[in-house]
């Protein structure tokens, strides 16, 4: 029998109310001890925040043995998976689901976290463009044009939107060929635009390095702009993050993607699915667009309600608070994930010891069983997943607080920023509500 | 995406579990669909297990119409506790497979007619149970 195969299909349980309730008070009663005890001049500021890392430390990362390391593991992974998902069976004792669903859609975030750009050093896309251009002997960086600023992240935007839209709503998304064909794409897509572009290209339009080097701005390291490996706060290398035209729209789709999820997880949503009459990929597809939407009206609306000081421009302050919602999705991935990765996590790994299901062990976790512990502990899990919204509800806040100390006029620096607060409390609460709604 | 994750893990099970050289598989006798070292274990039996107590924890007793396509009920979330059997009370019009998203799955074989199963899951969790052919979610059980 298959059964030792089968990816754990139970979900959580949704949170108690009271722990839901106690959430979303804390969210609210820290947000405006913040506003009304915290600092009133700017604190963080990433060209000079951060001691420098140490010596042994920076050599070991700059250098190109370190580099190509990497860059050569992630390609030799990317390839395993890829003769997997095209030789395997299609079937989900093959690899390749546990692998793009939970290894690199979840598991980006708690490596971004640790360690800062992961997907960025690992991405093979990327180090397949490196190696064209050294058999060319053409710039890696350098393209035939240059891309224009207003392009922004509105690439990766799109492929994020792709591809939880494959996740979420494409019924046949544990199937290989879509999985392949998306891949296809998405290999494309990124090596004609960083031929045309060059490697800045990767910046903008991977959606899986644009999301990871957004959490990795919540890890300690960073970089100066001349490039010296720093260590520094979450709070101070969040506030690195490059605002541009499409930031807003990346973090409307990584918050509302998610949200969706757990909405559609909701017993109510399963019943009207299960009695309508209405074609569910569309509807799916327009409520998930819907609640992308919400968030980045919401997040826009609350953000030009105050006129900046002289020097910003209004219609740049969406974007510039945008890096301040990236704590609030982290802290939300984390306990709408956390089980799916842990447990379906050590699932995938298993199965990636045979990867064509002919009964290979090849990296020898093959008999390895998936431990349970975390399901069976729906206390412990409910406060983690409560905990982790609270402390990114409060440092998103935080962030958002000093943002505007540097772009609000002194006159308005605190009323300017009520409206965010008050947008991020009912991210914060829906978030709790869908938690404790599932 | 767990769901739809474990929707695809059972299609799998269907493939290789219910091959062509499998019967129809509706007979009684298969409560083989588990393994003994599972955590959670789906039985069949004709008569509900003299040992438990069934009569007062009537809430623990569901009963689901198959007729066709036509499946009752639907998507119905029902409170349990881990560990303590479920029975199933199926009238069905034809054969059907109940699939039980709980980790690891678990496969329920109805035969035509009146029959019972029993279910037990052991940890806390939202497990779906959905028929096989149509696709449709049963009945959630949330076990605590």
């Amino acid at each position: 029998m298959v059964f030792a195969h089968g990816v754990g299909g139970a979900q959580d349980l949704p949170i108690p109310a009271e722990l839901a309730i106690a959430g979303a008070s804390a969210a609210l009663a820290v947000s405006f001890i913040v506003l009304a005890v915290a600092w009133r001049t700017p604190r963080y500021d990433a060209a000079t925040s951060g001691r420098r890392a140490p010596e042994r430390l920076s050599r070991l990362v700059d250098s190109p043995y370190f580099e190509w390391t990497l860059r050569l593991l992630g390609l030799a992974f990317f390839a395993y998976v890829a003769v997997a998902a095209v030789f395997g069976p299609d079937l989900l004792v093959n690899p390749t689901f546990g692998v793009v669903y939970v290894l690199l859609w979840v598991g980006l975030v708690p490596a971004s976290l640790l360690f800062g750009p992961f997907y960025k050093a690992v991405n093979p896309v990327r180090t397949l463009h490196l190696l064209f251009s050294l058999l060319t002997g053409g710039d890696p960086k350098r393209g035939m044009y240059d891309l224009p600023r207003w392009v922004g992240y509105w690439p990766a935007a799109a492929g994020l939107f792709a591809f939880v839209w494959l996740e979420l709503v494409y019924p046949d998304a544990t199937y290989l060929s879509p999985i392949r064909l998306w891949f296809a794409v998405y290999v494309a897509v990124l090596l004609v635009g960083s031929a045309l572009f060059g490697s800045v290209w990767f910046e903008r339009a991977d959606p899986f390095e644009v999301y990871s080097t957004l959490v990795g701005h919540l890890s300690v390291f960073g970089r100066r702009e001349d490039g010296m490996l720093v260590l520094r706060s979450p709070l101070a290398n969040l506030d690195a993050v490059p605002a541009g035209p499409g930031l807003v729209a990346v973090v409307s789709v990584l918050f509302g993607s998610t949200a969706f999820d757990s909405f559609k997880d909701m017993n109510a949503w399963l019943q009207f699915s299960q009695s309508t009459s209405l074609p569910m990929t569309w509807v799916n597809t327009l409520v998930m667009l819907g609640f992308c939407v919400v968030v980045g009206l919401s997040l826009t609306a609350a953000t030009v309600a105050a006129a900046p000081r002289e020097g910003v421009r209004r219609s740049d302050l969406p974007a510039l608070f945008a890096h301040s919602v990236v704590p609030i999705i982290v802290g939300y991935m984390v306990a709408h994930y956390l089980t799916y990765f842990v447990e379906s996590g050590q699932q995938t790994l298993i199965q990636l010891s045979d990867p064509l299901g002919t009964g290979a062990n090849l990296l020898g976790t093959a008999d390895g069983e998936v431990n349970y512990w975390l399901s069976a502990h729906p206390t412990f899990l409910a406060v983690t997943k409560v905990l982790a919204v609270v402390t990114g509800h409060v440092l998103g806040v935080v962030a958002a607080h000093d943002r505007a100390m540097k772009v609000l006029p002194k006159r308005h620096q605190l009323t300017g920023q009520l409206p965010l607060l008050v947008v991020m409390v009912f991210y914060t609460i829906t978030g709790l509500y869908l938690l404790f709604g599932a | 995406m767990r769901r739809a994750l474990a929707a695809a893990a059972v299609a799998a099970l269907a493939l290789t579990g219910c091959g062509s050289e499998e019967p129809a598989a509706t007979t009684e006798e298969t409560p083989a669909t588990s393994t003994p070292d599972e955590s959670a274990v789906a039985s069949e039996s004709p008569t509900p297990s003299p040992t438990e107590t069934s009569t007062d924890d009537s809430g623990y007793a569901i009963e689901i119409e198959i007729e066709g396509d036509r499946i009752e009920p639907r998507g119905k979330r029902i409170k349990v506790k881990a560990g303590e059997p479920v029975t199933l009370e199926v009238e069905s019009d034809r054969a059907a497979e109940l699939h039980v998203h709980s980790s690891p799955e678990q496969v329920l074989e109805v035969k035509k007619g009146e029959s019972t199963s029993s279910l037990t899951i052991d940890r806390p969790g939202i497990v779906d149970v959905e028929e096989h052919e149509t696709g449709i979610v049963v009945f959630q059980l949330e076990v605590r």
